[in-house]
């Protein structure tokens, strides 16, 4: 007997969540109850969509454009309700990890617009190009660029020399 | 697990900086743990199955509501894709975009969104009615439906117009969309349908906007289904808006002719060619992964059926089925709802009330009380079944005909008994599914 969908979406959902949530997580500047109720949306979506999945070519990537999506309309739809640092990375640091770090930069990419901040996970954590970003975005390549350039000014500003020690350690 | 490194379609080396911050996301990106966060998984579950069953609503029940049955989910696609969840519940009524809401974009299932400026539908809508002032919601947006307000000195009413396509442009799917529905979801006082000179399906109902009918407000409407594949789809009120309005005249203005001529105006064919192609899927649209489709449910449930009972009504969808019967002594409503994958919630279904576990694991609730959507004297009776790894079938009955409607005898044609023997038939296991 051929795997049902439904097999299909849970053997994916169960692959692709940690993932999903760990971007949901950044993309909410570390605010894991929504960051969890914005994975929990999008695999909804993607299980109301997955009979029609078999055209769409990569599950695992439209998943996250989906996400980004997500955040953006819940972001329009209640602009005040994001609670920055929330909570820490629940994680005990490892070696060589540097919580200070990690707080300075959920600081910093809280401080960004939103769609600054879509940009700068699809660029930098998803490794997306600036057409993809673009595409996943519904914005034009230069919007991308400009948005990136702001974004990335503004992080460097808040980051400052912390992350260049960090990053050669 | 993401990588920065050499990505060979970047734009431009990244350097420093860039390099610097894509190894601090990753590391702040990997120290969220989904470990102990199993309901991730569960609760995206429950919540597709909830927007499925939403779409459904908004696609059948909705149309139940006032039209047809079956449709699957091209309607529903579409109107997801114009105006988000949120607002595809309004689907039977109008479809109406939501102005600045991308939600539906988010949605990003099938079709890509219309892009027709909603004056040139406005256009058509008024060029095919008779004279009167008009104003129209959002007139610069684009989509694929417009919504107006018009009045003719006798009273604003609302009125829309929504283009489509049908499934695939196969009759089936569309097909639906232009039979008259059944009273048994819906009381309306006249719908005909039939084909038009030239093979083109056109049906138009008087019904009410409120299934309960519990305001006075109407909703005509007609749909129009072209021979190749394209919906017209236009409603009116006896009120400016669908919900929520008091009514300001009798009726709404337009005779069920004058609709007519508005659906199936010429007006319509470049805007109809200006929606974008439908995906093609190999899932019938609207069914949900391992359902059982309405017509295997019909036969199934006919089947199943005791000697002696006459089928006077039937119709169904994915996963659900219902038949008028009538043992002679009046009508009664069998419905069922044969559903996959529902172990996640086995505990809400059957954590309280009147349940049994039979050997084999399957859990059988047996409830009889009042119904739930009212009807003087209503009764129902249901057995709801689930087996040890989800799959559920559910069984219920009237002493009535149709929901919402008054008791036609004590007790539902089926007892019991009868109910569990349907329920707990092997043959909805063995029921062919998607």
């Amino acid at each position: 007997m051929r795997k049902s969908r439904a097999d299909e979406f849970l053997e994916f959902a169960s692959a692709r969540t940690g993932h999903l949530f760990r971007s949901a997580c950044l993309l909410t500047s570390g605010d894991t109850h929504l960051a969890e109720d914005l994975t929990q949306e999008t695999l909804g979506r993607m299980y109301a969509m997955w009979g029609r999945m078999a055209r769409i070519g990569n599950p695992a990537a439209y998943a996250q454009t989906v996400l980004v999506r997500t955040f953006l309309s819940h972001q329009r739809r209640r602009s005040a309700t994001e609670r920055p640092l929330g909570e820490l990375p629940d994680r005990a640091p490892e070696n060589g990890e540097d919580p200070a770090l990690r707080i300075a930069l959920l600081d910093a990419l809280a401080g960004l617009a939103p769609k600054d901040r879509a940009v700068v996970v699809l660029r930098y954590w998803e490794d997306r190009s600036i057409e993809e970003t673009a595409d996943a975005l519904h914005v034009s390549s230069a919007a991308v660029r400009t948005r990136s350039v702001r974004a990335l000014a503004k992080l460097r500003q808040r980051l400052g020399g912390s992350i260049a020690e960090f990053a050669t350690r | 697990m993401p990588l920065n490194e050499g990505s060979p379609h970047d734009d431009a080396p990244r350097e420093g900086f860039e390099e610097e911050l894509g190894a601090v996301l990753r590391s702040t990106g990997e120290g969220f743990s989904v470990e102990g966060r199993r309901e991730l998984v569960s609760g995206g579950l429950t919540r597709g199955r909830r927007r499925l069953v939403r779409r459904r609503l908004a696609v059948t029940g909705g149309a139940l509501a006032l039209a047809a049955v079956g449709i699957g989910g091209v309607y529903g696609g579409s109107l997801l894709g114009t105006g988000g969840a949120s607002t595809s519940a309004g689907v039977a009524g109008s479809p109406k975009p939501a102005p600045g809401d991308k939600v539906g974009s988010a949605e990003g299932v099938g079709p890509a969104e219309a892009q027709i400026p909603v004056k040139d539908i406005a256009a058509v809508i008024q060029a095919n009615t008779p004279s009167g002032q008009w104003q129209f919601e959002n007139p610069e947006g684009k989509g694929q439906s417009a919504l107006g307000i018009y009045d003719d000195g006798g009273g604003k009413a609302a009125v829309s117009v929504g283009l489509y396509r049908s499934a695939g442009g196969d009759g089936e799917a569309g097909a639906g969309q232009v039979e008259c529905p059944s009273k048994v979801h819906v009381p309306f006082d006249k719908c005909t349908s039939g084909t038009l000179p030239g093979g083109d399906r056109l049906m138009v109902i008087q019904g009410y906007e409120y299934p309960d009918k519990r305001e006075d407000t109407k909703n005509w409407r007609a749909v129009l289904l072209t021979k190749d594949g394209f919906l017209v789809d236009a409603s009116e009120w006896n009120a400016p808006a669908q919900k929520g309005a008091e009514v300001t005249r009798e009726n709404p203005p337009f005779t069920a002719t004058q609709l007519k001529a508005l659906v199936t105006a010429d007006g319509w064919r470049p805007l109809l060619k200006q929606l974008p192609k439908l995906p093609k899927t190999d899932t019938p649209a609207g069914a949900m992964p391992g359902e059982t489709g309405g017509p295997e449910i019909q036969s199934t449930m006919r089947s199943l059926l005791p000697k002696g009972l006459r089928v006077t009504d039937r119709d169904g969808d994915y996963g659900y089925g219902f038949l008028v019967v009538d043992d002679g002594k009046g009508k009664s409503l069998f419905e069922i709802n044969v559903q996959p994958r529902m172990g996640d919630v086995a505990h809400q279904l059957y954590g309280s009330g009147d349940v049994t576990t039979l050997p084999d694991g399957r859990r059988v609730k047996v409830t009889q009380g009042t119904a739930e959507k009212g009807g003087s004297g209503v009764v129902s009776w249901t057995v709801d079944t689930m087996t040890a790894d989800g799959f559920r079938v559910v069984v219920s009955s009237l002493n009535a005909g149709g929901h919402r409607q008054d008791a036609t005898r004590a007790e539902p044609a089926l007892t019991i008994e009868q109910l569990k023997t349907i329920a707990l038939s092997p043959k909805w296991l063995k029921a062919p599914k998607n």
